[in-house]
């Protein structure tokens, strides 16, 4: 596992000073419009937003029907990070709707419900973040960061994601 | 009846040296046009491949960027689990809470619609810059491996 994290940071290395690399050397490189998205995201997230909630699942499934199981092992972080780019965009509603399928399709994952309790934070919603906060550190003991932000909404305050 | 006889003037070697010159030029400028073409389609394949890649890499560095440290926070849980299974007196929920959290296997996954196009689409050939494909090739080498 510690040989896969350098690995990974290898990965990174390269692709980075790749990147570096096409910009300085190809002017219509600066042009494009780097997206940090991948395709998935990029098409789900389009789907959610231009036609909603019910064509986005249908299209989850979709792919997921379509995809190869190692291509599928990805969908966990293209969900997460297209749950939080929303909220960033302030599209709260749209952010639940991905959190909700995040814990539906991780439900033994405890992150899966720190992120709900960070949407339902967002929209103000406050107990139930509370019960996504709660479940994910009792699902991770080590995880003293849903623990805290939980601790901070039951005195009533407000917490940064 | 009177037969006429249609005199063959004949050729000068000037006049065969100048349509020497003229299939010469004809088949020379063909050719010459036919690679300008060729290099024009190739410079646009290079182009959108380049451009295609470089996508590839921005999504591959987020996809990295979200693996990498749950990979880390993986290892950490089996770094408490391993000291807490040497611990005599443990507690059982947090044993059971790093046992469960230890059953998630993360995996990069590359965006290679790309390097598929390149290797299939004999690509190398018109990506000009042999440093790039060297670069190219490192990347490819170095996920395979890992």
């Amino acid at each position: 596992m510690k040989y896969e994290i350098q690995a990974l940071e290898g990965i990174h290395d390269i692709a980075d000073s790749t990147i570096r690399f096409l910009t300085n050397k190809y002017s219509f490189v600066k042009e494009i419009e780097l997206n940090d998205k991948n395709y998935l995201q990029r098409s789900l997230e389009e789907t959610l937003l231009q036609q909603g909630k019910i064509a986005f699942l249908n299209q989850y499934k979709l792919f997921k029907s379509e995809s190869k199981t190692d291509e599928w092992k990805g969908i966990y972080g293209v969900l997460n990070l297209m749950g939080y780019d929303l909220l960033e965009n302030k599209q709260n509603a749209q952010a639940i709707i991905v959190f909700q399928l995040q814990t539906q399709e991780f439900p033994g994952d405890w992150d899966s419900f720190d992120s709900m309790g960070d949407g339902y934070a967002a929209i103000g919603d406050t107990a139930n973040a509370i019960t996504n906060y709660r479940k994910a550190f009792e699902m991770n003991a080590s995880d003293t960061i849903s623990k805290a932000k939980m601790m901070e909404l039951e005195k009533g305050r407000m917490i940064n994601r | 009846m009177e037969v006429h006889h249609h005199k063959v003037e004949k050729k000068h070697f000037k006049e065969y040296f100048l349509e020497f010159v003229m299939i010469f030029l004809a088949v020379t400028l063909g050719f010459f046009a036919e690679k300008i073409r060729e290099n024009i389609a190739n410079h646009k394949r290079e182009k959108e491949y380049i451009s295609s890649y470089v996508e590839d890499l921005a999504g591959d560095l987020i996809t990295n960027n979200v693996v990498k440290p749950r990979m880390m926070a993986l290892v950490a849980n089996y770094d408490s689990l391993l000291d807490l299974l040497k611990t005599p007196a443990s507690n059982v929920n947090h044993l059971y809470s790093l046992v469960a959290n230890s059953n998630h296997m993360w995996s990069f996954v590359r965006n290679d619609r790309t390097i598929l196009q390149i290797k299939n689409q004999g690509g190398y050939s018109v990506i000009r810059n042999k440093q790039l494909v060297n670069l190219i090739i490192l990347y490819d080498e170095t996920i395979d491996t890992s």
